[in-house]
């Protein structure tokens, strides 16, 4: 993973995150006069309002800048108290120059927080080891109506000449403000969403500020989509005498990137001893391309270790090769080299793996995820991809993940399609966006055949085919599992919709092959599926497979994220009872609200049922001003997964 | 993408100062057999293990741990681990992630070395050196994390690591053996090298102890002790001849079964084969003894302080009030104190700026009107002595992490105290330091175990408390619904949360406001219904009395016929159609551990449209069990209404697994009488959703 900046909750419980009494507490009055503002009158459930949040960035050396941040909170709730706890946050080449905070209670009281109050956490990752740090202190009496201030200056090293702001919280603010230094003779540009504005004034010579007011929250709403994708941004970027703004552009962007992968893909003789075992007797495009993806698919480990710049460089192929693992961005770069060997040519490729985060209206280095771009020799040969991307010089690529170990090359996870991306190329970069696939190439298809006694019971066989992401979320649930792991969650799966089932047999094909189809063959039986009422015998046509969700009546401000393009079937045939008729049916259930589609029916011919029924999603999220359709559209799922047959006893 | 590492035990570091005695005469000799471990070449791997690409009894088992040697050395202060693992599958390359959490205190890590050995012989040595990862630092205390990777793993390398953690030279550790892990191993052993001179214990209590005691929960195998020709613990100058004089204890153990994580397994480490090593410091026949008395001053001296208590007493309680009703006056002053274990935890500048400070006696509780949990407990115990009730106090274990074991001669099983007083002849188990915990229970976690009891006749003695009954944890819902000509039922929904299920709500909600309150139980609610349902609270009940059942009433609406041709159906239990089944999985290894005994009771009364007739109701269904009910009725109600009660009992908390087959048995037809659904004739105008 690329270098990103987390503001995770932590979870530190038995221990003494504790300040010690002071004598003389000193207030500053800045943070008098914020809490003293009379602010907007907030919803009841504001958990907190920021009242100041004052940054300020003054650049010291080239590759070196001074942060100096102010920022005060009043806690208005309960569920506000988490605000009290006041952090910066730190990597290897960060120093800290002075920390401190405050908090006013709400009887008045007041406290004051140094250095040496603060504790040093690491927050929990995915790496295997990361240099992010965090200096923490939980403000005294963080209560509701309490006010808790903190400022501190830390020099940074810049990796790139570009600041990017956030200015938007999960609380509302009150006064945003982000101030640049500069030295003399130095320029900057910006990039931001234009819906937003921000006031622009100038306080001094070579000095900026921009600033905003009643900033409204980015409340939490389920299936919401990420906070970096709504918050409102601002880059900054900031160039001396005689520089380009260079990171201003996207072309700039890849000739930073360029630079720091300089040399990381020069091979070595073990690396091409490698590919000749790898790709002997392969001739073509395909073969080669395929031997090479699997191999970083199979035999690299992701294991991320960051620190400083490496959360951005990549390490060199021939070390990940050495120690067969490494990160995105590591298996990236081997890749490339192992292709290169076999004449392929490739380049990286910078993504960020929630959609929306990268904005083409905003040339940054805000990614958290590396993959790779292969260039095509020929149209015939990119007719054969799904993950086809055209560059602004008409070269196609094959836009390849070698992270993801389930998805087959040519193809592209759900979370990666349908975004933006920066495509580094010898000559700079260039945005490009990757496409969505349509949803016949994300398939779970289920068939059954059974047979109903007259006792009710079920007895039968389904076989489940999938593709795309249906087929790397199962495989990679199988893959890490034991064969009695295995049972249990086909057990799992069957108990969301059955009761007392006996599974007799599991099988499941081409599982370490990602090209193919993953195919599941579950055999069961469940005692009484059929209610027996007298004459009459209910049964549910819809055996397994529960695609309804819910979703909440409430207005909604931001769109629900639904996971990707997908086709789902189920096909269920059902021989009944020799002494049963079937005497009532559900209507057949059809509704199309554009961004998604289902459909039902149930035919019956003479003793035997069946039951079809179809769910088509076309787009990764649905906007808030249809959110009415998609609750119909579920309330319409609900209630056709949970209809019934009427069967009569005829003799 | 996450990288799943595998996490190794550390030794607890205990608070104990060694008396040193003769310590110069150890001897070279000693020091290089006690380091032997530590300085090996990596063993020799037999032709067998590069075989294996399975382990017997388990297909598809990701790694195998072929070997695994611990050695601790309180003669030399050392803790040094060395594992060999076999990966099977490619699920069992996390396990070349490997995190080593310890405190820094104390502890440093020595040499880490490790290799890969592959399918082909070929070997790639572990040459970095292991990241430090401070996950804490705080007041002097730093919690570390060492982690590294070994190189170049696939399907089939074996992998070699070994690392030594030292500790400083007045410190000794008793280790903790823990055999079992969630991989299958082939050979284990363990070797532990006491202290073997007079040990002073850090507690301030100044004991002085020798020699070491284990508690061994492993099946079939007892460690051994191995006792120098001097004499176990002898004076190593009356010892004859050279060499080492050193005692040890080992285990050595083959074809270790791995443990299993299932749902509703007991806590902790109960279900794993270890040994728990200790010092010494009382006979093992008189360790509860000696250890019950430091603890009964302890808590004699802290009644002791009974400044204000009387008066405490006298203003609480009425002259012509029963005892019980003293008791439970007495109980509901104790109750309304500040509890510091509830309240969001206060900063020291905070706590020292409101003058709070710990309490040392009855009197600090009431003069500060505040105290932790046990402080709580015995300041009860304080005011009913002092309103003539015989009163004692008790040390438990909390039930969901540790399973008291006497045999285990640690008071570091005891998580709390509670309350115990005697009325009318019977003890009254008392536990107001548990905010929102009724008068006469406890916390579950106090509950159906056992502890040290304080005694008049013997100091102390080991005790039981009593475990809940069904009717203590209660959860009755009532709805009177109509279903309207769409199929939608609208109407209210009463639900009561009693005894030790209030005290749950309570808990989790009692620290934010009516707001979030509000929130949390309609989306609770909502969880319960149909998609697409509403539920609006009408009023939250009062919050800090913890004697009422916390009851709640809400509107609600909700789609609930589906269209079946000229028919509608309609399932049965309304407010169970999101409930998915307890158990699973066919089979099971680890017994079951509920938290406590529970009732759930749902009564549903609906009035259907005009137009519609009841085609079929399901039958009335029962299941039993020994310490198990369900109990579904249905029926006509009125002229257009059906009657629906569901009763559910669990009146157990352990079970072996034996009971496994019988209880998923009995929740899977309980589950199936949950979805049985109720058959409705309709008009034609009638739409159903």
């Amino acid at each position: 993973m690329l270098k990103a900046t987390r503001f995770l909750a932590l979870l530190v419980t038995g221990l003494e995150l504790c300040a010690f009494a002071h004598a003389g507490v000193n207030v500053p009055d800045w943070v008098r006069q914020a809490a003293a503002q009379n602010v907007t009158v907030y919803d009841p459930e504001t958990n907190a309002v920021v009242l100041l949040d004052d940054t300020a960035i003054t650049l010291s050396k080239p590759g070196e800048y001074v942060e100096h941040q102010r920022r005060v909170v009043r806690i208005l709730r309960p569920e506000g108290r988490a605000n009290g706890q006041l952090l910066v946050y730190l990597i290897a080449d960060s120093h800290l120059l002075s920390l401190h905070a405050w908090s006013i209670a709400k009887d008045g009281h007041e406290y004051e927080l140094k250095e040496k109050d603060f504790n040093e956490v690491s927050p929990y990752t995915d790496e295997l080891y990361s240099d992010l740090r965090y200096r923490l202190v939980n403000a005294p009496a963080a209560e509701p109506g309490a006010v808790v201030a903190l400022e501190y200056e830390v020099r940074r090293k810049a990796w790139l000449n570009q600041y990017d702001w956030g200015g938007q919280e999960r609380i509302p603010i009150h006064l945003t403000r982000l101030t640049l230094n500069l030295p003399p003779g130095w320029e900057y540009k910006t990039s931001t969403d234009e819906n937003q504005p921000l006031a622009l004034t100038q306080p001094g010579p070579n000095s900026w500020q921009w600033a905003a007011t009643d900033v409204p929250a980015i409340e939490t709403e389920p299936l919401m989509p990420s906070f970096r994708a709504l918050s409102r941004r601002l880059a900054v970027t900031y160039f001396g005498p005689g520089q380009n703004a260079n990171s201003a552009t996207w072309e700039g962007l890849g000739h930073w990137y360029n630079g720091l992968t300089a040399g990381r893909r020069d091979s070595s003789p073990n690396i091409l001893e490698k590919v000749q075992e790898l790709t002997a007797g392969k001739t073509d495009f395909d073969g080669k391309a395929q031997a090479l993806a699997h191999f970083m698919q199979s035999d690299i480990r992701y294991v991320a270790i960051e620190i400083g710049v490496g959360g951005f460089q990549p390490h060199f192929a021939r070390e990940v090769f050495h120690a067969r693992y490494g990160d995105c961005k590591d298996k990236v770069t081997l890749l490339s080299t192992m292709l290169k060997e076999v004449g392929i040519l490739s380049d990286y490729v910078l993504i960020d793996s929630q959609h929306d985060v990268v904005k083409a209206a905003i040339p940054s280095s805000i990614f958290n995820h590396a993959i790779l771009a292969i260039e095509l020799p020929d149209p015939q040969t990119a007719a054969k991809y799904r993950s086809v991307v055209v560059g602004s010089g008409g070269q196609s690529y094959l836009i390849f993940d070698p992270t993801d170990p389930y998805t087959p090359l040519g193809s592209l996870r759900a979370d990666l399609q349908h975004t933006y991306a920066l495509l580094v190329t010898p000559s700079g970069g260039e945005l490009i966006q990757t496409s969505m696939f349509s949803p016949d190439t994300n398939v779970l298809a289920r068939n059954g055949q059974f047979s109903i006694a007259s006792d009710g019971k079920l007895e039968g066989v389904v076989t489940e085919k999938r593709s795309g992401d249906h087929a790397s979320w199962e495989r990679h649930a199988l893959m890490s599992a034991s064969q009695q792991q295995r049972s249990q969650h086909f057990e799992k799966r069957l108990n969301r919709s059955l009761q007392g089932f006996t599974l007799q047999s599991a099988d499941v094909q081409h599982l370490d092959q990602n090209q193919q189809d993953l195919s599941l063959t579950l055999r069961f039986t469940a005692p009484q599926y059929g209610q027996v009422r007298g004459p009459l015998m209910l049964v549910r046509p819809r055996v397994l497979g529960e695609e309804s969700f819910a979703i909440d009546r409430k207005p909604r401000k931001y769109a629900v994220l639904l996971g990707g393009a997908s086709r789902v079937t189920d096909t269920y045939e059902m021989e009944i009872p020799s002494d049963y008729a079937v005497d009532d049916t559900p209507e057949p259930a059809r509704l199309d609200v554009g961004f998604a589609s289902y459909q039902s029916k149930i035919d019956v011919t003479g003793s035997k049922v069946r039951y079809w029924r179809e769910l088509i999603v076309r787009d990764y999220q649905v906007a808030p001003e249809h959110i009415a359709d998609l609750r119909k559209l579920e309330a319409l799922i609900g209630a056709d997964e949970n209809a019934a047959i009427v069967l009569k006893r005829t003799h | 993408m996450s990288s799943l590492r595998t996490y190794h035990g550390c030794p607890v570091l205990e608070e104990i100062v060694p008396v040193r005695r003769f310590a110069h005469l150890l001897s070279l000799t000693l020091l290089a057999s006690c380091l032997s471990a530590v300085a090996a070449d990596w063993p020799s791997i037999p032709s067998e293990d590069k075989k294996l690409d399975s382990v017997p009894g388990q297909p598809g088992a990701p790694a195998i741990t072929l070997l695994r040697e611990e050695v601790d050395s309180d003669l030399q202060h050392y803790h040094s681990v060395y594992t060999r693992i076999k990966i099977l599958t490619e699920a069992g390359k996390k396990y070349a992630d490997v995190e080593l959490p310890f405190s820094g205190a104390g502890l440093t890590l020595g040499e880490v070395r490790g290799r890969t050995v592959q399918f082909d012989g070929s070997i790639v040595a572990f040459e970095g050196k292991p990241f430090d990862k401070v996950i804490v630092a705080a007041r002097g205390r730093r919690y570390h994390v060492k982690a590294f990777t070994l190189p170049a793993v696939q399907v089939g390398s074996i992998l070699d690591f070994k690392y030594t953690l030292r500790y400083a030279d007045n410190r000794v550790v008793a280790p903790r053996w823990i055999v079992q892990s969630e991989l299958y191993q082939k050979k284990a052993s363990f070797k532990f090298y006491p202290w073997q001179f007079d040990i002073q214990l850090g507690d301030g209590t100044g004991r002085v102890g020798h020699g070491v005691n284990w508690t061994s929960f492993v099946p079939n195998v007892q460690p051994k002790e191995h006792v120098g020709p001097g004499g176990y613990g002898g004076n190593p100058t009356t010892r004859g001849g050279a060499g080492p004089a050193a005692d040890f204890i080992e285990l050595n153990l083959t074809q270790i079964p791995p443990v299993l994580d299932e749902p509703f397994s007991p806590p902790g480490d109960s279900l794993k084969w270890r040994v728990y090593f200790y010092y010494r410091f009382s006979r093992p026949e008189d360790y509860w003894k000696d250890e019950g008395n430091v603890w009964n001053k302890d808590v004699e001296k802290f009644l002791g302080r009974k400044n204000g208590v009387a008066e405490a007493v006298a203003k609480s309680v009425r002259p012509a009030d029963t005892p019980e009703q003293k008791l439970k006056a007495i109980y509901g002053f104790v109750s309304g104190l500040e509890n510091r274990e509830y309240v969001p935890a206060r900063e020291d500048q905070e706590a020292h700026a409101l003058g709070l400070k710990p309490n040392k006696g009855a009197d600090d509780v009431l003069g500060q009107k505040s105290g932790g949990h046990d402080d709580l407990n015995r300041l009860l115990v304080a005011m009913a002595r002092a309103a003539g009730f015989q009163a004692s106090m008790m040390r438990l274990p909390h039930r969901d992490k540790f399973v008291y074991d006497p045999s285990y001669l640690s008071i570091e099983q005891f998580a709390g105290e509670v309350a115990v007083v005697q009325l009318s002849g019977k003890d009254v188990y008392l536990d107001p330091g548990s905010k929102y915990c009724p008068y006469g229970l406890l916390d579950w976690r106090y509950s159906g175990t056992k502890g040290l009891r304080q005694s008049a006749a013997t100091g102390t003695e080991i005790g039981e408390t009593p475990v809940s009954t069904y009717a203590q944890a209660m959860v009755t819902k009532g709805a009177r619904l109509t279903l309207n000509d769409h199929g939608s039922a609208e109407g209210i929904l009463s639900v009561s949360f009693l005894g030790l299920e209030g005290m749950r709500i309570r808990q989790e909600l009692g620290r934010t406001d009516e707001a979030e309150r509000k929130k949390v139980l309609e989306e609770e609610m909502k969880n319960w219904l149909p998609g697409g349902s509403e539920v609006t609270l009408s009023k939250l009940p009062p919050w800090e009395d913890a004697e009422a059942p916390l009851t709640v009433d809400c509107k609600v609406s909700f789609p609930l016929a589906t269209s079946a041709g000229k028919r509608w159906v309609l399932p049965a239990q309304a407010l169970r159609v999101n409930e998915k089944p307890l158990f699973s999985a066919s089979g099971r290894s680890n017994p079951l551990y509920f938290y406590y005994p529970l009732r759930e009771v749902d009564e549903i009364h609906l009035i259907l449209p005009p137009d519609t007739q009841i085609e079929s109701l399901p039958s009335n269904a029962t299941e039993r069990l020994p310490y198990a009910v369900y109990d579904a009725k249905f029926a006509r109600e009125s002229t257009n209404g059906i009657f629906v009660r569901r009763d559910l009992v669990m009146n157990g908390i352990a079970f072996p697994a034996t009971s496994y087959k019988d209880i998923k048995g009995f929740f899977d037809k309980a589950k199936t009488g949950d979805d049985q659904q109720i058959l409705l004739k309709v008009s034609p105008h009638a739409e159903g959703n």
